[in-house]
């Protein structure tokens, strides 16, 4: 038995940082090619429009510019783009535009001043089209944004379990509401960005592309070029977050390697926060007709929603995130009948795809504000109809009737642990007294579960350096979660060795020839899972080769304490680091080993959330007094990454709760385009966030890790929704809209929609 | 988001930087830069001539005249919050300096590019307002004039002054009497406001109105203020009524209009709430100077 | 094109610039000091603030050419001799950073923050970095980061060196 300490479970800083406090991180924007060009885009000023006459020649005289290309001057740039069904975007627009910042044309120049000159200088002849911009009137098909496509929607399904709709006959009182979230905009810090190189020479492409999956985008970028995959070699350097948006196809990945390989010139792009705003997919705008039936208990009998997506002008991956949104709709709640219609529809606004959460987010928001309006409905605490209809462990493996069979943790007892924490009597009392005063506060509840994984793969190799360190690669590309440190925590402790021996390398398909990426809370449990896998392989490789070295029988090789010995004779061993000079002396291959690890299980981590906010009633403001978090994590391998993933989910979601909302004008023309219009919450309006772990190892996959990134985000605007709603219970106030802007809070405040 | 092309000078004198102002149709005037370079980096500004006062050094003169101290039109943020001179002078610039921006933009932004700006939602045109500043302007062929707050600020980023002047200096009458606060609502901190509110009370003796002033910012194009209105309150016991009733009246005399941050009618109850306040914690100050 | 003389981390520079080029992109691009990152080139997210003349300022509304004769520090110019700075080292210790991208905007707005306000409330500090966006972290991390570098500097006490 081994008597390494274990590295798993620990609180260690990461081994990321030292280069990214001293400024040394590489990202794209980063990354420069001898003799590169910059490109810049002309962008389509219309949501939608017909191109009539495009005038280049202004633009590719200047000096500095390199070429202007358009549509018409390359046939690869008007096919669609790969991995978008039923219909895909052209690289560049040729006939039409369907959204504000759609790329038309491109400029290549010598720098991003000098491309942006350009694209001032390139005029586009535009005739407008009529322009959808709610996704209810487009789902009516007046007109029909695609015509190859036959209609608007372009994704509708039915889910209905146990008797559906007619169920609600059976409940004593049936709630009715249309609840809506609006469109938000991920915002990574690091805008998207990629770069290129062209090796005419050995028909190489290297590529630098701030990506949540080398893989997929080598198969893309070896479709669009024409190259074989095994000439495209694609590397994702540090990747300045991500959460989801950088992770599938754009038409700047198909024009910046397109364009490489033609001109046979490094290419480089790097988004800035207007193309951020204009041209990154968005999320979350959905709207729901919701019925609730429910016993005069408060338990639930049915459910029955009827929700709209509006996907923008493609399909993006918006169909994921609607079909989530419907396994989502439970929540952690037992739900016998429920009958689900979800439609998603183009708009002519940029295309929706999963940002962090991906129907998560939205599927409790429906289920947590629908059990606020049965709970105030019929009299029922808050709290109580919460616990009344809390799925119970002993009702694992519960079956929620979208797909999901949850298994593990004890959603009761970690609700009753936060609601003695918040101490709610005594935040009654408080509340009672503070509205004396005219001080509003609030308190919200939230309940969630997190569905991780549960498809695919992901692979890890490892292989014995010359100074004995094993290079772990993964496909999983990172965007800033800290899987260098957390993978190096796994592999170490299999390896019996010190986190400092191992050198994690994510994202670059030369180190592994397969994978899927870094996205739904996915790569702890899937590459974890490889990483000890993949260990283990790797060690009985190594004890062949130990024996060999050894003149032993492999038998007789024991691995232990990170030493291959010979059994009986325990003067003599390896530890990894003489493995590989004997091997290097030797003449043999480094020691290598793959694996990966396939799950069709999904992981159900839980979380309970409460919220208590202060609102000014003059002001409209929200502020979080009090935020805490009881949390499920599954076996956790880095309790500090672990919380920064959780703390990091919540504050995001905070400014969808609160601040963050695209508004489009009813010409498409999206007003919220910077920093200063569409705004992140800062450090002055974050709260501190407390989190108590009560973890449940997950029964699916033998590490039992579950995923963490997106517990965070999950309960966010239904619970500020639902705090903010407690401060004016006294009003009855009902809030129908995320985010609860002050701007919004005053208008539901002042427009009679309290009672 | 990169600036277009622009000739660029950098005088070393005001004369030679009125010289450049007067030979260029399109010139700007690069001063602190913090909103100018974002219109550029946006490409929503084009100036064909930028001319860099920054190497101005009589422009960054701070200057105690006895009743009145004179800034130069470079003195930044920064050291209108910190220095004790403006302090002791107005101390209500400090107090507003704190909720400009940030520190890095109060490194560099100036009072000049601030008021020349003229952006109704920023605190120090509403302090000249308030304050009732006077700002020398200087051109080429016209010389120096003096324009009075009140008639300095034209409309949303419009100021009276003509394309080839420069605004030089800023008067500022010393605060004697009474006490002044302001208030905004920012959704977040350091974002431009939906509303400002600032006042100035000084009280009599038997707690009467001696002297009241206020002044809105963000609710229009210019920022707001209305003396016939105020001085409709002068002799009128200071009471915690009084202020609620003055924070009604200007909120009715105002005309907001609705943008995508805040409707008319959120702003309206914005300016009342925060000119309430004002005016309130103003005379509580006020009482405590006068020594009781 | 303009000569200037830049002064940055401690080294001179003499440069040919033109004049529309942003200080931010003239560290990056002729320097090739890639850790001021561009953000938003707005001046909203903090992440190309940099100390000009001891103060912090964004190098993206700042024309390099304006910047004539100043005297610069960057996030590369914080370690001395292999030492990092107590708020890069607190940085580390309290996992203030996931992306990195904002980082060295956050790490230069704290240095700036505690020379100025050596004992600061939470409060405070969450107000002095309020001109900083990071949208990873949810800022409870790098607030307890900055906490902390102000007691290591309190004590002047020399930080101990990080498990790595």
């Amino acid at each position: 038995m081994a008597v390494h300490e274990s590295w798993i479970g620990k609180s260690l800083p990461r081994v990321e940082d030292r280069a990214l406090i001293q400024g040394q991180g590489q990202y794209v924007s980063d990354i420069r090619f001898d003799g590169q060009w910059v490109m810049a885009l002309v962008r389509s000023p219309h949501a939608h429009a017909r191109i009539t006459r495009i005038d280049t020649e202004a633009a590719a005289a200047l000096e500095g510019v390199h070429a202007v290309i358009t549509a018409k001057d390359m046939e690869a740039l008007r096919r669609g783009l790969p991995d978008s069904t039923p219909i895909a975007p052209p690289a560049l627009a040729y006939d039409e535009v369907f959204y504000v910042g759609e790329p038309v044309a491109a400029v290549l120049a010598d720098s991003r001043y000098l491309a942006e000159d350009g694209a001032d200088l390139v005029q586009v002849h535009y005739e407008a089209l009529p322009v959808l911009t709610s996704a209810e009137q487009a789902a009516k098909d007046e007109v029909v944004l695609h015509p190859s496509v036959g209609s608007n929607i372009f994704d509708a399904f039915h889910m209905t379990s146990g008797d559906g709709r007619d169920a609600l006959q059976q409940a004593d009182h049936v709630i009715r509401a249309t609840l809506q979230m609006g469109r938000v905009s991920p915002q990574p810090m690091e805008p998207r960005a990629i770069a290129a190189s062209y090796n005419p020479a050995d028909g190489t492409l290297l590529v630098y592309h701030a990506t949540q999956s080398v893989h997929r985008a080598q198969e893309r970028i070896a479709q669009i070029t024409g190259l074989d995959k095994e000439k495209v070699r694609v590397i994702a350097p540090e990747v300045g977050g991500g959460f989801g948006v950088k992770n599938g196809s754009y038409p700047e990945e198909a024009l910046v390697t397109y364009l490489a390989k033609h001109f046979k010139r490094p290419i480089k792009w790097a988004g800035d926060r207007f193309e951020e705003f204009l041209s990154t997919s968005q999320e979350r705008e959905q709207t729901h007709h919701v019925e609730l039936g429910v016993k005069q208990d408060g338990t639930i009998i049915a459910l029955v929603d009827t929700y709209y997506q509006d996907n923008g002008a493609y399909p993006g991956g918006g169909a994921m995130v609607s079909r989530n949104t419907a396994r989502n709709l439970p929540g952690p709640y037992r739900i016998p009948h429920m009958h689900i219609e979800g439609y998603t529809v183009f708009t002519n606004k940029v295309a929706q795809r999963p940002y962090r959460g991906a129907g998560r987010p939205q599927g409790h928001y429906i289920i947590e504000r629908m059990l606020d309006r049965a709970a105030d409905e019929l009299g029922l605490d808050r709290v109580d109809i919460r616990t009344r209809n809390l799925i119970r462990p002993d009702e694992f493996p519960h079956r929620t009737g979208t797909d999901s069979v949850y298994d593990s943790g004890d959603y009761p007892a970690a609700f009753a642990e936060l609601l003695s924490l918040i101490d709610v009597p005594a935040f009654r009392r408080r509340q009672r007294e503070a509205r004396q005063q005219g001080i509003r506060l609030g308190l919200g509840l939230s309940n969630s579960v997190e569905i991780s994984a549960g498809f695919g793969f992901e692979g890890v190799r490892l292989t014995l350096m010359d100074d004995g360190r094993v290079m772990l690669a993964t496909g999983a590309t990172g965007q800033g979660q800290g899987h260098r440190t957390a993978l190096a925590q796994i592999a170490a402790d299999a390896l019996h060795v010190s986190i400092d021996r191992i050198m994690v390398v994510e994202g670059d398909t030369a180190r592994i020839d397969k994978g899927i990426g870094t996205f739904g809370s996915r790569t702890i449990i899937m590459a974890g899972n490889a990483a000890t896998m993949a260990s283990e392989g790797f060690v009985e490789k190594a004890k062949n080769m130990a024996a060999q070295l050894l003149e032993a029988a492999v038998d007789d090789v024991v691995f232990s304490d990170g030493r291959f010995s010979v059994q009986g004779v325990p003067s003599v061993s390896l530890d990894w680091r003489a493995l590989a000079e004997r091997m290097a002396e030797a003449g043999e291959d480094p020691l290598t080993h793959e694996d990966a690890f396939s799950s069709g299980t999904p992981t159900y981590g839980f979380g309970s959330h409460a919220a208590i906010v202060r609102v000014d009633e003059n002001t409209g403001e929200t502020r979080i007094e009090r935020y805490v978090i009881i949390h499920d994590t599954g076996k956790v391998v880095n309790p500090l990454l672990a919380n920064g993933q959780v703390i990091g989910g919540t504050v995001q979601g905070l400014g969808s709760a609160l601040y963050e909302e695209m508004i489009f004008n009813e010409d498409g023309q999206p007003l919220t385009t910077s920093f200063l219009d569409y705004r992140l919450p800062g450090a002055a309006e974050s709260p501190d966030i407390e989190i108590h772990h009560r973890d449940y190892p997950a029964p699916g996959n033998p590490a039992g890790y579950k995923g963490v990134g997106e517990a965070g985000i999950i309960p966010s605007q239904a619970i500020i929704l639902s705090a903010v709603e407690d401060a004016f219970s006294d009003r009855r106030l009902k809030l129908d809209f995320a985010p609860v802007t002050p701007t919004r809070l005053f208008q539901a405040l002042t427009r009679g929609e309290t009672e | 988001m990169k600036p277009p092309v622009f000739e660029y000078v950098r005088p070393a004198s005001l004369a030679e930087a009125l010289d450049a102002l007067a030979s260029s149709e399109d010139a700007k005037v690069l001063a602190g830069g913090q909103s100018l370079i974002p219109m550029m980096n946006m490409r929503l500004a084009r100036p064909g001539l930028l001319v860099d006062i920054n190497h101005i050094p009589e422009l960054t003169e701070i200057h105690d005249n006895g009743d009145t101290l004179h800034l130069g039109a470079l003195v930044r943020h920064y050291q209108l919050e910190t220095d004790a001179r403006i302090k002791a002078a107005f101390p209500l610039i400090p107090e507003a300096e704190r909720l400009i921006g940030h520190p890095a933009i109060r490194t560099r932004g100036t009072i000049g590019g601030s008021l020349s700006h003229a952006d109704p939602a920023a605190e120090l045109p509403v302090l000249a307002m308030l304050g009732e500043w006077n700002m020398t302007v200087h051109s080429r062929d016209g010389g120096a004039r003096t324009i009075p707050a009140e008639e300095f600020f034209m409309s949303y980023l419009m100021t009276t002054m003509g394309p080839d002047e420069l605004l030089t200096r800023i008067t500022v009458p010393k605060q004697l009497a009474g006490a002044s606060h302001i208030r905004e609502f920012a959704v977040r901190s350091g974002d431009f406001a939906l509303a400002i509110a600032a006042a100035m009370v000084s009280l009599n003796g038997d707690g009467s109105i001696a002297t009241v002033r206020f002044a809105l910012g963000g609710v229009g194009d210019v920022p707001w203020r209305n003396r016939e209105l105020e001085s409709s309150f002068v002799g009128t016991m200071g009471s915690d009524a009084l202020w609620r009733d003055i924070g009604r009246q200007a909120a009715l005399a105002i005309d907001p209009v609705d943008d995508m941050h805040a409707s008319a009618a959120h702003r309206r109850q914005l300016a009342e709430t925060l000119l309430t306040e004002s005016l309130h914690r103003a005379a509580e100050m006020a009482r405590e100077r006068s020594g009781r | 094109m303009p000569n200037i003389t830049l002064t940055v981390n401690g080294t001179q520079h003499r440069l040919e610039v033109d004049p529309r080029w942003l200080l931010a992109d003239v560290l990056r691009e002729q320097l090739n000091l890639t850790g001021t990152h561009l953000g938003c080139e707005q001046g909203v997210c903090g992440a190309c603030t940099i100390l000009l003349n001891g103060r912090p300022a964004r190098s993206c509304l700042t024309l390099a050419v304006t910047a004539d004769g100043s005297d610069i520090i960057t996030v590369e110019g914080l370690a001395h001799n292999g030492q990092l700075h107590p708020v890069q080292e607190a940085f580390w210790q309290e996992h203030a950073l996931q992306c990195g991208f904002c980082t060295p905007g956050f790490l230069i707005t704290s240095v700036h923050f505690l020379s100025e306000n050596p004992n600061p409330t939470r409060e405070e500090i969450r107000e002095a970095l309020s001109g900083n966006l990071c949208r990873c972290t949810g800022y409870q991390h790098i607030v307890n980061a900055v906490e902390r570098a102000s007691e290591t500097m309190r004590k002047g006490a020399t930080h101990a060196v990080p498990q790595d």
